[in-house]
Parts: C-alpha cells; sequence; structure tokens
C-alpha cells in the first residue's frame, strides 16, 4: 500500500489513512467527518505540546489551536520527566479526540 | 508541564542505559522517543516491517515520505538526528526462538511493543532466562495496557497468562487503535523501564492501564503465580523451544501461524493482549 494511493469513503473521508479510526465503533465514516470539521484545542508548547499536535493532527482534525494550559498531568507516578511529557500530550490529544468523537459524558481526559 | 508536581519516584538516570524496544509501531514510536529525549545510551530498535499510509495516524513519527521504508530505519533516523548523543541503532529482523536470548541479553532493559502473543510469550521468555527486566505494552480501540516483569522476572507475563490463547484475537488492523492512546501507553513504557534500567526497586508486577474514553490511567500489582511454568516452583520451562510459539497471526495481512510470520505486524502491542491482560489482572485482583 504505497503513501501515494488514497480512497475515498462516506463523508469524503481517507479511508486509507483513518482506516485504523473508522473501524473503531464509536467513529466510523461519521465520526471521522466530524473529526476533520472539529478544531482539537491543545496545547503546542514543548514536547508534550509537540506530542499533543502531532497525535491531533494524524488523527485527522480539520485544525489544531494552541491551548495553553489545558493539557493534563501525566500521573505523579511517572518518574521521567520526558515520558511524563509525551503522557501528557498524548492525554491532551485523547481528550481532543474523545471529545470530538464521545462528547459530553465520557470525551475527556481526567 | 509547568505546575505538575513532583514525582513519586525519583527520575530514574537514563545515561548509559541500553534499551531494546521490540516492535517500531504505534506503541515503539513514542515510547522510543520518551527513551531518547531521556537520553539512554543505546536505543536498539527491532522491527522487520515497513511503514504503510494506514500506520501514520499513529506512528507519528513517521511521515508519507516514509512509506515503504523499513519502520526500524526511519524510526532511528527520525531519532538518531534529533538526538546525537544517542546511539540509535535499527535492526530489521524479527525477534525469532533462535535469536531471542540473545537480543535481550545484549541490553539493560526491553520494552515489548510487539503485536501478537507468539512473540510476547517468547520475549517473556527469553527475558526470565536471561535475567533481563521486560516492560510489556499494548493497545487497542480506546485501551492500553503495561506490564512490568522485574530482573528476577517474577511475576511474568506466564503468570498472567499460561500459554498462548487458541485461536483469532482481536488486533488492531481488524479492531482499529485510537492513535493518542499508543502515545499514552508508549510513555508509560519508557517511564517503567527507565525505572527498571536504573534499578528502580518495587516495579516489579506493576500493571498500568488506561480508560482512553475517559483519559484515566490506573496503577496495580499483580502477584506471582506459584504453579507458573515459566517463574513458579518446579518452572517447567528452561529453554526457549521454538514449538512453544504457535499462535494465531495477528492482523489482516494474512499472516501464518507459527513464529516467524506470526512475528509480523505492525508494532502496536497486539489487541488480544491487551484485552488478556486486562482480563488477567482483574482475575487477579
Amino acid at each position: 500500500m504505497g503513501g501515494g494511493e488514497r480512497s475515498s469513503g462516506g463523508a469524503g473521508v481517507d479511508d486509507v489513512r483513518y482506516q485504523r479510526q473508522i473501524v473503531l465503533r464509536e467513529v466510523g465514516y461519521e465520526g471521522q467527518a466530524r473529526i476533520a470539521a472539529s478544531v482539537a484545542r491543545v496545547p503546542v508548547e514543548g514536547l508534550a505540546g509537540e506530542v499533543a499536535a502531532l497525535y491531533a493532527r494524524r488523527a485527522g482534525f480539520g485544525a489544531v489551536v494552541d491551548a495553553p494550559g489545558e493539557a493534563p498531568r501525566a500521573p505523579d507516578w511517572v518518574a521521567s520527566p520526558a515520558a511524563a511529557e509525551i503522557v501528557s500530550g498524548s492525554l491532551a490529544a485523547l481528550a481532543a479526540f474523545a471529545g470530538a468523537v464521545l462528547g459530553g459524558a465520557e470525551g475527556g481526559a481526567r | 508541564m509547568s505546575g505538575r508536581p513532583a514525582p513519586e519516584r525519583a527520575a530514574p538516570a537514563a545515561e548509559g542505559l541500553r534499551v531494546l524496544v521490540v516492535g517500531a509501531g504505534g506503541i515503539g514510536n513514542p515510547a522510543a522517543l520518551a527513551l531518547a529525549a531521556s537520553g539512554v545510551g543505546v536505543l536498539r530498535v527491532l522491527d522487520d516491517d515497513l511503514v504503510e499510509g494506514p500506520n501514520l495516524h499513529r506512528q507519528v513519527l513517521f511521515g508519507e515520505r516514509d512509506v515503504g521504508r523499513p519502520k526500524a530505519v526511519a524510526l532511528a533516523e527520525a531519532l538518531g538526528a534529533r538526538f546525537p548523543s544517542v546511539r540509535v541503532e535499527p535492526v530489521l529482523a524479527r525477534a525469532l526462538p533462535e535469536t531471542a536470548l540473545e537480543l535481550v541479553r545484549g541490553v539493560d532493559v526491553v520494552v515489548d511493543g510487539t503485536d501478537n502473543f507468539a512473540s510476547r510469550f517468547l520475549l517473556a521468555d527469553a527475558a526470565r532466562l536471561g535475567e533481563v527486566p521486560i516492560v510489556h505494552a499494548a493497545a487497542v480501540r480506546w485501551e492500553g495496557t503495561c506490564f512490568v516483569s522485574g530482573p528476577r522476572g517474577r511475576p511474568c507475563y506466564r503468570c498472567l497468562f499460561e500459554d498462548l490463547p487458541e485461536g483469532p484475537a482481536p488486533d488492531c488492523a481488524s479492531a482499529g487503535v485510537v492513535g493518542a492512546v499508543c502515545g499514552v501507553i508508549g510513555g508509560v513504557a519508557a517511564d517503567l523501564a527507565l525505572g527498571l534500567g536504573a534499578g528502580e526497586a518495587g516495579l516489579d508486577g506493576t500493571v498500568v492501564s488506561l480508560d482512553g474514553r475517559r483519559g484515566e490511567l490506573r496503577r496495580i500489582k499483580a502477584s506471582a503465580r506459584a504453579s507458573c511454568p515459566l517463574c513458579g516452583e518446579g518452572a517447567s520451562i528452561q529453554s526457549i523451544e521454538r514449538g512453544r510459539y504457535t499462535a494465531p497471526a495477528c492482523g489482516a495481512l494474512g499472516r501464518s501461524k507459527a513464529l516467524p510470520a506470526a512475528a509480523r505486524g505492525e508494532g502496536e502491542g497486539g489487541g488480544g493482549a491487551v484485552e488478556a491482560l486486562a482480563a488477567g489482572w482483574r482475575r487477579m485482583r
């Protein structure tokens, strides 16, 4: 499967790039289109921000906007500063993803 | 990260540490990034797979330009350019019964980011027999899990799962996975590996699970099983024997049912593994 190959499924979604998300029951083509129409608000500074923005962009968000100070903290049992940044940034992207896909009660990091 | 309270564990020293990351996929990407950013001495990345388009949503250190290239090489290049003080060694191979012991004995700690039970059991057995600590990490759908087996190997992976399951297990190709779940679990796995590599006590048996829908990480301790065939009393597994590592293949790519082919895949940690791991530790609670 080459990187240049693209096919479009329902709602004009790139179903090659996003197939591992589209197969999720909560996502599907409609959810992927909703992600594409959404803005991910995540911190973009530092390693945590870099990671958050990377996962948000790769998930297919229409835009990624800096939201300083909104990164969920890594648990305090994560000792390595670099690992904590990556956990924090990933949790921020995960919260944005859950918010776009699940909405309300379940969509968010705590 | 400003305002983060002091961690309950001291930051582990990474200098000079030799780490083997098995699987350069969804788990391997963030784990390797965290390990390199922490300043480990040697980062050996083992994978014989190629980057594919559907990998990119979660294997975020790869770009479109990497599609068709070996994952281990692409990952080593991405990290080597950014962290020149870290020796990043790509190994275009998979863990095999004939090589697993040598692979694990060459490092201080192993991160298992493979995608199938056969490879997981092989690495678990090799790590125990080689007395090398290992972190098993897996992600599928909205969930992820890490499990720590220390240098003395108790509890071990076989304390939770006695042997390879029969029948197919869900994997991220068929079940899907949220990319950022891999990021969280990869980061946690790297943190635990750094602690193990630094000789930190008290990590053995640690199980970390992520509920990605709620963004919740939980940590518990698993106990060793007296009847475990790998680390229990009168353990029956004393060597690596090829016939022990036969399992259903992972993914939609048409793998065969035995290693080495079963070891191929996409490296995000095997959905069947994470589900079984979760079930295993629930039974032990």
